[in-house]
C-alpha cells in the first residue's frame, strides 16, 4: 500500500507541476548552497592545514606560536626579532634534525613579500600531501641577483622569466626606501600550490645581505654606493641573524624532544612550533566567519523548507476533491496522511538530488579553472556520504513538516465527509 | 424485505458539532440486491447521511449496520476498511482522480481492500480484466480507458466512475446525482447499464437524486424528508 501511495503522491505532483518545480528548484538551490559551503569549508580547511607539509618544527624568536606560523607560514604580521646565523648552524647540526631551512623576511617587491633563503627551499618545502613545488617556467636562483616568483606574484605582476626588478625594504605596501641600485632578474617561476608561496617572491640569503650591505637602522648610508653588484658577487655573504628556520626531524619520533630542546635553548631566546598543532588553533581562530557562512546556507535551507509547507498547505484548498474522491475509494485516515508526508518528502528529495546533481556537474565544468586559481584540488568531484545525508536530513524535515499539511488535511476530510464540495 | 439486509439504520441523529441535529432517522433498511430510488433535494441531508453510511462520519447515537457490521462499535480505521470492502461510491460530477488514466482511476479500490482485489480477480481472472470487462458492458471500449480523464466526455466520465464502483462487486452501491449532468437521453442509459452491471454482481443501489422521473427505474423509492425526522429550516 505504501508503494501505491507514493505513486499517488508522484502523480498528483505532476498534475500540479508547474508548482512543484519551483518548489523543487528552491530545494535544489539550497542544498546546492548548503554543500557547496561546507565543500568549500571542508577544502578550504583542508588546503590551510595543508599550508606546510613535511616540516616537524618551525623556530623563531619568542613571541606567540600562532604569531610565528603567521608571519613564517602565511607572510602575515611582522617579526618581532631574529635568530642569530650562530643558532641556526648550530641547530642545523644537531643529530636530531635532518634539515634545517632559514627564511629571512622584510623586504618586499610591489608588495609582494621576500623570502630570503636557501636553494633547500625548494627541496624541503611541501604543501598539501608532502609535495614539493614544482616550476611552472625555469630553474632556482644560482646567481646573487636571480629570483623566483610565486605563481600569482608572477600572473598579478605580469612577468616573465628575464624580467628585471628590484625590491623595496620594509614589509609594507608602500615602502620609499628602494633596492633600486642592485636589481634582480626572474629566473624561475614556480607552479600555483593555493599556499602563500603563490605570493611571494624568493631570492637567496645571500641576496637580502647584498642589498642590505652598507646600511644602517633601516636606511642606506654613503657606504651602501660601494656595495656594487659586481663587488658583491665576490664576498662571502653570510647572514647575521634569520627570521625563522623550518626544520625537519630526523625521525617523527624525536619532533617533541626536539621542540622541547629549542623552547629552552640556552643561547638565545627561542620558540619552537609543530605546525600541524599551530595551525589548528589557528583554524579556530579564522574559522568564525566560515561557520557564520554554514549558518547562512543552513538558514537558506530552512527557507526552502519552508517553501514546501507552503506549497502544499496552498495546494490543501484545491485538493480537498481529490482527498474526498480517495476517501470514498476506500483510502484510510493513514494513507491521506501518508499521501501529504511523502509529497512533502518527495519534493526535498527531488529538490536535493537536483541540487547536488547542479553542483557537481558545475564543480566538474569549473574544475581546471577552481584548481589553477584556488587551488581547490581538495574539493570532491563525486558526492560523498555527507552530501546525501544533508539530502536525507533533508527528506526527513520535510517529511515531519508535512505533518502538518497531513493532519489539517486528515481534519477537513472528515468534517467533508464523502461529499465533494466544489 | 429480506431476512439479510446489506444496510440498516437504527434511531440514527447526527450533527456537526454542536449544531442541532441534521439527521435523524429511526428505521430504514436496504435488501442484498435491492435498489433503491431516495428522493432528496439539495440541503435534504443527503451528503451527510452518505458521510454515516461511508462510515467517516460518527453518528450522536444509533447504529448503522452495514453487511451485518455494526459501525458504531467500530474504530474510524476499521469503518475505512469496511467502506473499502463494501461500497461503492458515485458522485455528481467529476468523480475520477485527473492525475491519474481512466484504467488507473478504476484500479484504486482494489488497491485499498483486498477483498475486492480477490474477488476481481476470482470473477476474470485479473483486475485489469475486470476492470475492461465491465468498461465493455458499460459502453466504454479499452481506448477510452487509457486516454487521460480530461479528455472524456461527462458521460464518459460517469460511465468510468460507475466501472470503478462496481470493480470488484461491492454490495452495496451509493449513487449522489450520478447523472445531474447528463443530458436526458443519457441518463436513463446510463442509470440502465448501471443497473445491468450491479445485477450481474449482485450488488444493491442506492440511488439518491431529486429528480422524481428518475423513480421508475428501481425496484423501491422512498424520500428523505420522509425518513428524516428533522426538518429542513
Amino acid at each position: 500500500m505504501g508503494a501505491t501511495t507514493i505513486n499517488l503522491a508522484l502523480r498528483s505532483l505532476w498534475a500540479r507541476k508547474m508548482t512543484a518545480l519551483l518548489t523543487i528548484i528552491s530545494i535544489a538551490a539550497a542544498i546546492f548552497l548548503f554543500v557547496a559551503v561546507e565543500n568549500l569549508r571542508q577544502g578550504a580547511r583542508t588546503s590551510f592545514e595543508q599550508t606546510l607539509s613535511d616540516t616537524d618544527v618551525i623556530v623563531g624568536a619568542r613571541s606567540s606560536p600562532i604569531a610565528l606560523v603567521l608571519y613564517s607560514v602565511f607572510q602575515i604580521g611582522d617579526p618581532t626579532n631574529n635568530v642569530t646565523w650562530e643558532s641556526y648552524k648550530e641547530i642545523s647540526t644537531r643529530a636530531d634534525v635532518a634539515w634545517a631551512v632559514p627564511i629571512s623576511l622584510g623586504d618586499t617587491h610591489k608588495g609582494y613579500r621576500v623570502i630570503g633563503t636557501t636553494a633547500d627551499y625548494f627541496k624541503h618545502y611541501k604543501y598539501a600531501d608532502k609535495q614539493n613545488l614544482a616550476f611552472a617556467r625555469g630553474e632556482e636562483f644560482n646567481d646573487l641577483f636571480d629570483v623566483v616568483l610565486g605563481a600569482q606574484t608572477a600572473r598579478e605582476l605580469g612577468y616573465e622569466l628575464g624580467q628585471s626588478l628590484t625590491l623595496s625594504h620594509g614589509l609594507g605596501k608602500a615602502s620609499f626606501v628602494h633596492h633600486d641600485d642592485k636589481p634582480f632578474k626572474v629566473t624561475g617561476i614556480l607552479a600555483p600550490t593555493g599556499t602563500p608561496v603563490d605570493r611571494s617572491v624568493i631570492v637567496s640569503l645571500g641576496a637580502i645581505e647584498a642589498i642590505h650591505m652598507g646600511w644602517q637602522n633601516g636606511m642606506p648610508t654613503p657606504m651602501s654606493r660601494l656595495a656594487t653588484p659586481e663587488r658583491l658577487r665576490q664576498m662571502v655573504l653570510e647572514p647575521k641573524s634569520v627570521t625563522a628556520i623550518f626544520i625537519g626531524a630526523s625521525a617523527r619520533v624525536k619532533t617533541l624532544g626536539l621542540q622541547r630542546d629549542l623552547n629552552s635553548y640556552e643561547a638565545e631566546p627561542l620558540q619552537a612550533v609543530i605546525p600541524g598543532v599551530a595551525l589548528s588553533q589557528l583554524w579556530n581562530v579564522v574559522s568564525i566567519a566560515e561557520r557564520a557562512l554554514a549558518i547562512v546556507s543552513a538558514f537558506v535551507i530552512a527557507v526552502g523548507l519552508i517553501g514546501i509547507l507552503t506549497s502544499i498547505l496552498t495546494s490543501l484548498n484545491e485538493r480537498r476533491r481529490e482527498m474526498a474522491i480517495l476517501r470514498s475509494l476506500g483510502a484510510r485516515g493513514r494513507h491521506i496522511f501518508t499521501l501529504l508526508v511523502s509529497e512533502a518528502a518527495l519534493l526535498a528529495l527531488i529538490g536535493g538530488l537536483l541540487g547536488l546533481t547542479l553542483l557537481y556537474s558545475f564543480l566538474w565544468i569549473a574544475r581546471p579553472f577552481l584548481e589553477v586559481r584556488f587551488n581547490m584540488g581538495a574539493l570532491q568531484s563525486l558526492p560523498g556520504a555527507f552530501d546525501f545525508a544533508v539530502v536525507l536530513g533533508v527528506t526527513f524535515i520535510a517529511a515531519m513538516l508535512g505533518v502538518i499539511p497531513a493532519i489539517i488535511a486528515l481534519k477537513r476530510s472528515l468534517s467533508d465527509g464523502l461529499s465533494v464540495r466544489v | 424485505m429480506s431476512i439479510d439486509p446489506v444496510l440498516q439504520l437504527k434511531d440514527l441523529s447526527f450533527g456537526y458539532g454542536s449544531a442541532p441535529d441534521l439527521i435523524n432517522i429511526e428505521r430504514f433498511s436496504m435488501a442484498r440486491g435491492e435498489s433503491l430510488f431516495l428522493r432528496g433535494p439539495s440541503g435534504s441531508g443527503k451528503s451527510t447521511l452518505l458521510g454515516l453510511i461511508g462510515g467517516v462520519l460518527t453518528p450522536r447515537a444509533g447504529q448503522i449496520n452495514l453487511c451485518s457490521s455494526e459501525m458504531s462499535a467500530m474504530s474510524s480505521g476499521a469503518r475505512d476498511q469496511l467502506r473499502a470492502d463494501h461500497l461503492g461510491i458515485i458522485f455528481q460530477q467529476f468523480n475520477l482522480l485527473p492525475y491519474l488514466s481512466s484504467l488507473q482511476n478504476c484500479v484504486l479500490p482494489c488497491r485499498f481492500s483486498a477483498k475486492r482485489r480477490a474477488r476481481a480477480t476470482q470473477m476474470a481472472g485479473g483486475v485489469e480484466v475486470a476492470v475492461k470487462e465491465l468498461a465493455g458492458g458499460l459502453g466504454l471500449t479499452d481506448a477510452d480507458l487509457k486516454r487521460p480523464v480530461g479528455a472524456l466526455s461527462v458521460g464518459q466520465q460517469q460511465r468510468v466512475a460507475a466501472v470503478r464502483a462496481l470493480i470488484g462487486a461491492p454490495d452495496l452501491i451509493i449513487a449522489d446525482e450520478p447523472t445531474s449532468a447528463l443530458d436526458h437521453d443519457n441518463r436513463g442509459r446510463f442509470i440502465e447499464l448501471l443497473n445491468q452491471q450491479r445485477q450481474a454482481f449482485g450488488s444493491s443501489l442506492l440511488f439518491v437524486s431529486h429528480d422524481n422521473s428518475l423513480a421508475p427505474h428501481f425496484d423501491r423509492a422512498a424520500s428523505l424528508a420522509a425518513l428524516n425526522q428533522v426538518k429542513a429550516m
